[in-house]
Parts: structure tokens; sequence; C-alpha cells
């Protein structure tokens, strides 16, 4: 096969995604938000293609039909003003509180909501958290500057923000420590040091660990409540202010994936992990606004 | 009278509460009048319970979180300007309110025993009416209403909203993206994604079973 017949290959396949996503939005999307292109792109479409396509859906259309219409007819709940009044004198308002149309998304209080769910994972994580006091050479970890650059870390930062964070590694072993690499395969006798470096303005930290199923886990804090950074170079230190390397709990391995997030705010870090998290670090335009940047890598423990 | 620059509202005596917009309502409220809270509970009651009883998957959390949902935006009343439709506001609310709830039992590790498995046993009290075909379609469908509840119970949540935002409560993709604070063009591609995978696992399923 030449190039050109490559090119042309790439073309079509190009065609036939694009001619697909027209054909699900058109069969998605009443008219109404249908925007030109896309009908001119469903307009355009092979009209056997679109004719099967609209069989299909029209099955799956009146299923969907039915179904919100049991929905509608479904029981809505006693409530009233009264009760909500009621609420509004028996429960004070948290001091945490956000009003509701702001960007912050009001959280209750851990003693309120939810006494024990933190306090479990800091539990756990303080366990799987190794609090490894070791020598400053341990944090002596590679400057920005003396990076490979096929090590360093996903610098994501948010359309609104100048800030930026660099999230660096470095693998320690016994005595030895090396620079990370983005993808490593880490041992059983390997730990991980991390270091965050902070341009622009500073922020408030959170940093997860991400399995493959997207699951977050918060490593940092570990008292859940954030900790400001400021512009610099910060080591990743333990609650008494000791430097800390990190493995995971005994027996997990596979490809996990380390996040670290800066906030304009100090917020529940719980509350921000699972909507950035499952969008992907890729699409900083979706993230909440409190975001102001984060920085990612990834190793393989063995 | 040229010094008094108040809105006009502040003046207007209504008689007639039901004919009002959601936003007129909200704004009464905002001023005092707790019948238009009333209304605008009773309006908005059913539609945000079946939004968070399909994102929460728990009929007491759903419930608890419209009362904690009307309880925030009454709190925030003082400060409600009429800038958009109520309703996006509130589902923008009930969205984070259940996001946190989620967050929450996902870290309690106990979201996949507890949630899922009370909205799957919860029953319909009458499957829908049977038509013309008789009670054998009521049961069919009953069936493939409980399989696409399954399907969409395992979207991603961010989908799930955005599909019960469109199909049950009728709002515009415009709508949706101010709700979910997404772009109308992410919106339009979560309505795509979901409704493509919902269609093609419930034909699966459909062909299985014949």
């Amino acid at each position: 096969m030449t190039d050109r017949d490559d090119r042309e290959e790439d073309g079509t396949m190009q065609d036939a995604r694009t001619a697909e996503a027209a054909m699900d939005r058109l069969l998605a999307l009443r008219d109404e938000d249908l925007d030109g292109w896309e009908a001119e792109l469903a307009d355009g479409l092979d009209p056997e293609l679109r004719a099967a396509a609209e069989a299909v859906d029209a099955e799956f259309d009146a299923l969907l039909s039915a179904w919100v219409d049991a929905e509608r007819d479904a029981p809505a709940p006693e409530l009233t003003a009264r009760d909500i009044l009621d609420l509004d004198r028996r429960i004070p308002l948290p001091t945490d509180a956000a009003p509701a149309d702001s960007d912050v998304i009001p959280v209750r209080r851990r003693t309120h909501a939810d006494p024990n769910g933190l306090r479990r994972l800091t539990a756990a994580l303080v366990a799987a958290l190794m609090l490894v006091a070791v020598g400053s050479w341990i944090v002596a970890l590679q400057t920005p500057g003396t990076i490979d650059p096929g090590t360093r870390a996903k610098d994501l930062v948010t359309s609104e923000s100048a800030t930026r964070l660099d999230l660096q590694f470095s693998i320690e072993r016994g005595d030895t420590v090396t620079p990370g690499v983005v993808g490593q395969t880490l041992g059983p006798d390997e730990s991980l040091a991390m270091r965050l470096d902070v341009r622009g303005d500073g922020g408030w930290l959170s940093l997860f660990e991400v399995d493959a199923s997207g699951e977050p886990r918060m490593l940092y804090p570990t008292s859940g409540d954030a900790l400001r950074l400021d512009v610099g170079s910060h080591p990743l230190v333990g609650s008494g202010g000791e430097p800390v390397v990190y493995r995971p709990d005994d027996g997990v391995t596979g490809t996990l994936r380390y996040v670290a997030l800066l906030t304009r705010e100090p917020i529940d870090p719980m509350r921000v992990a699972p909507g950035v998290l499952s969008a992907g670090t890729d699409r900083a335009d979706l993230w909440p606004r409190p975001v102001l940047a984060a920085s990612e890598f990834t190793v393989d423990w063995q | 009278m040229a010094g008094d620059s108040r809105p006009r509202r502040h003046l207007r005596v209504v008689e007639d509460l039901s004919s009002l917009e959601d936003e007129e309502l909200m704004c009464l409220h905002r001023d005092g009048d707790a019948s238009a809270f009333d209304l605008l509970v009773h309006r908005h009651r059913g539609g945000l319970h079946r939004y968070l009883l399909r994102l929460v998957r728990d009929t007491q959390r759903a419930e608890e979180l419209v009362a904690d949902t009307f309880l925030k935006i009454h709190r925030a009343a003082p400060r409600y300007q009429p800038t958009a439709k109520f309703s996006t506001y509130a589902y923008t609310v009930a969205y984070r309110a259940a996001l946190n709830h989620n967050a929450r039992m996902r870290h309690r590790r106990d979201f996949g025993a507890g949630g899922s498995a009370e909205l799957e046993q919860q029953q319909r009290a009458e499957p829908p009416a049977a038509g013309p075909a008789g009670p054998e379609r009521a049961v069919r469908l009953k069936r493939d209403f409980a399989r696409l509840e399954a399907e969409l119970d395992q979207l991603p949540e961010a989908h799930r909203a955005a599909f019960l935002l469109y199909y049950v409560q009728d709002m515009s993709c415009a709508e949706i993206a101010e709700t979910l604070d997404i772009s109308p063009e992410e919106a339009k591609g979560r309505l795509a994604y979901a409704r493509k995978l919902l269609r093609s696992r419930m034909t699966a399923d459909r062909r299985e079973r014949t």
C-alpha cells in the first residue's frame, strides 16, 4: 500500500466516523437542538444507512417514550414549603455553606452528614502511606530543570488560570534514588517520592491515586483538610512535616495514576475528585472552577 | 415615583399564583411570600425526585436530597436574581447534591451493595396500561423498563444526568449545558453517546431473548 492509499483510507474512515457521529446526534437530539451543520451532515448520509439506523432507533424510541411516561406518572414525595422552612429552623447553617448559586458546591461538614466516611478513608490511607522519615537526600529530588523530558509528568492547566503545577517523582530503592519515568514499572522494593512545583499563584493541594477503573483514592492530605501550597517547590511531607515516600497497599499491582490538584480555595477534595477524575484530566475545561491546575503521572506497580 | 428604584413586583398584588412563572414565584418568595415557595415546591418536587432517584439510586436518599435542594434554594433566596430559568437553577443544585452524595457513597465502598440493589427491588405500583395487546405486553414492557433502568444505572453519572434532563425533564441542550456547567457541544455529545449505548444494549438484549 502506498502513502496515498493510506491517506485515502484514513480519509474514508474519518468520513465514516463523522457520518456515524452525525447519525448519532440526529437520532438523539430534537430538531430544535440540531445545529445547521449537523442537519447538513445528516442530509448527506447514505439514505439506506440512515433508514436502517432510524428503524433500529424507532424501536428504542418507543420504549423510551413509554418509560418516560411511566416516570412522569410516578408519585411525587409529599413535601411542602412548610417542611423546608421547618428544616431551615432545625438545621443550622453550616459554617462552610456556600450560596446555592455560586461555583462552590456546598458540602455539609462531616460531623453532619458523614461522620465516618473520611475518617475511615484517612485511617486506610495512613496505613497505606509509609511515613518513612528519610534523609534530606530523599527529598532532594531532581529540580524541574534537570528532569529528562521523557520523565515529565503531564501538566494540565485550566483555561482561566495561569497557575501551573508540576508533580515530580523519583524512585526510592534502598539507599538509591533515581529520577522517575512516566509509565515506569516499579518493583516490590521500590517506593515513590514526590515533589510539587507551584508557579504563578499558590493554591490548595489534594493528591489522588486513581486505579484502572477510574476510582480515585485520596492520598493527601491525610487529615482530610486541604493543604495550602505557596509558589515554590515542595516535597510531599507527612503530618509532622517529615518527608515521606509512598507505595500502595501490599498486593495492589497494576497501572496507577497519581493526580495532584491545586484549587483556588480550600474545598472538600472528595467533592472535586469524582467529577475531575471521571471527566479525565485532559478535559480541563470541564473541571469545577475552583480547580486551578493539575499534574499527573502514571506508574506500573508489580 | 421617580425616586423609587425598587422593582415593581414588590408592590404587585397577586391573586392567582398558579399563573406565574417559576422565576416570578421565586422573586415573590425572596420577598417573603411563603405561598409562592410552596407552589414552587409543589411544581418541582416530583421532577427533582425522579431525577435524583435515578442519579443516587436510593429512594430515601433521593427524598432527602430533594428536601436538601429546596433548603439550599430557600437559603439562597435573598440573593436570587432571575437571570436564568428557575428549573436549570434547581436542577443544578440537585445535580451537585447528587454528586456529593455519590462521592461519599463511593468512598464508603458499600455503594454497589446498597443503592443499586434497592432501586432494582423497587417496584412500580402497577405496570403500565396493558393496552389492546393485553397483559403479555404489559409484562414485557415492565421487563424492558427494568432492563432500561439497569442500563441507565450503568451510565457514567454525567451522561445519566444529561440523558434524564433531556428526555424526562424536556430540557434543551442549552439548558442542560447550563445546569451541568458544560458546553452545549459537550451536552450533545453526552446525549448522543448515552442514547447510542442504551439503544445498542437494549437491542442486544432483545435479540438474546428472541
